[in-house]
């Protein structure tokens, strides 16, 4: 695939990689809407990028920042603003980086994925669900349109082992944030009652199909082992992949209405409802015109 | 006994699928082996100078390579010699398919590791996913003739230790982009696996299927 014209997608600030990625005097080549791209550290430190082409001619400049233990990246002379994530500055929170994870499917069955409650029984059986505690409360959804955020707010869900620290299960609240179309922020009770950890999955499309998936986690608890914690992220994010990568087409059917939607789902409907109203193209299965309705 | 372990290995599934067949209690010290590199830090290659997990640490014994670490605990632990029995034909044959789950059958692994993470984009997905099909193919040869004459185990009558070897990466394949779908006396196989006492899942190996 060739560069995305989709002008929902090409606006956007996208990771391309950890800040340790790309060390000084090192150039990471890479993949971002469908074009290929080459990011460069100096050795002062320094970033930059372009488009390569197959012929590794160099080309347009890409713009790139650092931020959030990230190197993001943009086509866009004006793009649309980074998400705010206040929570990075906070010094009692101890920072965890994921990495980053190949999937092969679209930046927003990822999404979608994350959004989703009603899978943790069925997919996270004995950490973050279990049966038969699989019953999802009504919460509340928010579209910020003028941020472009959705916030569903008030969401529990009863949790076997809800973190690496979790000694039992307990009822969790979770706070989801969708920033655009390849971010979402979840804030999770913590082990302390009343405060929220929070965490977050960066999607870097790579192409229609086929995405790198990194994320953060941002521990309010101090005493387990932050290697712990990862490599809880990293199994719950593999159990995830595996039927991510089962689900067909793996562009997602925006235009399909045979789906029928709970109330479980209703973040993701709000989701799929703000990509409709934007008009995104990219990583979406397009609408199937049927020869009868074309007017002849 | 203590095992170097991350969660994400298909070489140290098999030393936990082992561990917990036999009902071993052990002590998991989790390692940042992606994105951390921590295999390749000084404090563990004093562990493992070869920079690769699994390891085990028994008492004064320090083991490296999964088929190896095997190979200890059954020989150590299984007191009902199941899983490496004390018969050289068998012996023979285990040694064999540990050689082989070690060897041709890593290549799955190594597609693995390039289709799932960063830092591999040296490896060649084409030739490492036609050799994990080679790998796959053999197993499934061997396993119909072995069929034939009513074995359903890699090597004996009943599942060894080279069963354990050869499962992990032979039930990942799918991570690496080798579809499994063609070879149906492997995916028997990995079904009457499952079914074994003391079996648990890792990511990307579900219970079910």
């Amino acid at each position: 695939m060739t560069k995305t014209t989709d002008p929902v997608a090409l606006r956007e600030w996208t990771v391309i990689g950890r800040d340790a990625d790309i060390l000084p005097g090192t150039t990471m080549r890479t993949r971002l809407l469908g074009q290929a791209i080459a990011c460069t550290r100096d050795i002062d430190g320094t970033l930059h990028a372009q488009e390569t082409d197959a012929y590794d001619a160099p080309a347009a400049t890409v713009s790139v920042r650092e931020r959030y233990g990230h190197v993001w990246a943009t086509f866009s002379d004006t793009p649309r603003p980074m998400i705010e994530i206040p929570e990075f500055d906070d010094p009692a929170r101890r920072r965890l980086l994921w990495g980053g994870v190949m999937v092969r499917t679209c930046p927003q069955r990822l999404i979608e994925n994350f959004l989703d409650m009603g899978h943790f029984a069925y997919v996270h059986t004995d950490l973050l669900g279990s049966e038969p505690h699989t019953e999802i409360e009504t919460y509340k959804v928010e579209t910020r349109h003028d941020v472009a955020e959705i916030w569903a707010t008030e969401c529990r869900v009863y949790q076997p082992k809800a973190s690496k620290a979790a000694a039992e299960g307990r009822d969790v609240e979770y706070i989801y944030r969708t920033s655009g179309p390849f971010v979402v922020v979840l804030y999770k009770t913590a082990e302390q009652p009343g405060t929220f950890d929070n965490m977050g999955m960066l999607v870097q499309p790579m192409d229609e199909e086929h995405c790198r998936v990194f994320g953060y986690t941002l521990l309010l608890e101090q005493d387990s082992p932050l290697v712990d914690a990862l490599h809880f992220q990293q199994t719950i994010f593999l159990q995830d992949r595996l039927i991510l990568e089962q689900q067909m087409p793996r562009k997602i059917p925006l235009h399909d209405t045979s789906e029928i939607p709970t109330r479980a789902d209703a973040a993701a409907m709000a989701y799929r409802r703000w990509l409709r109203e934007v008009g995104m193209q990219f990583g979406i299965q397009p609408k199937v015109i049927k020869p009868e309705a074309v007017a002849t | 006994m203590k095992l170097y372990d991350y969660e994400l290995s298909g070489s140290c599934y098999k030393v936990r699928l082992l561990l917990s067949m036999l009902g071993l209690p052990y002590e998991k010290v989790a390692i940042d082996y992606y994105p951390g590199r921590e295999h390749r830090r000084p404090a563990f290659l004093q562990i493992n100078p070869l920079g690769q997990l699994p390891a085990l640490k028994d008492g004064d014994l320090v083991l490296r390579d999964a088929q190896a670490i095997l190979l200890y605990v059954a020989a150590q632990y299984d007191s009902s010699n199941q899983w490496f029995p004390k018969d050289p034909a068998t012996q023979g044959r285990i040694a064999m398919w540990l050689a082989f789950a070690g060897g041709e059958l890593m290549a799955l692994s190594a597609a693995r590791l390039h289709e799932m993470l960063m830092g591999y984009e040296h490896i060649d997905i084409a030739q490492a996913q036609r050799d994990g099909h080679r790998a796959l193919q053999l197993i499934d040869e061997h396993l119909a003739e072995a069929e034939m004459t009513g074995q359903l185990w890699m090597a004996a009558a009943h599942p060894t230790i080279a069963d354990i070897a050869c499962f992990p990466y032979a039930a990942l394949s799918h991570d690496g982009g080798v579809e499994r779908s063609a070879y149906h006396h492997v995916n028997r196989w990995l079904r009457r696996f499952k079914q074994l006492p003391g079996f648990i899942v890792m990511p990307g190996v579900p219970a079910y299927g």
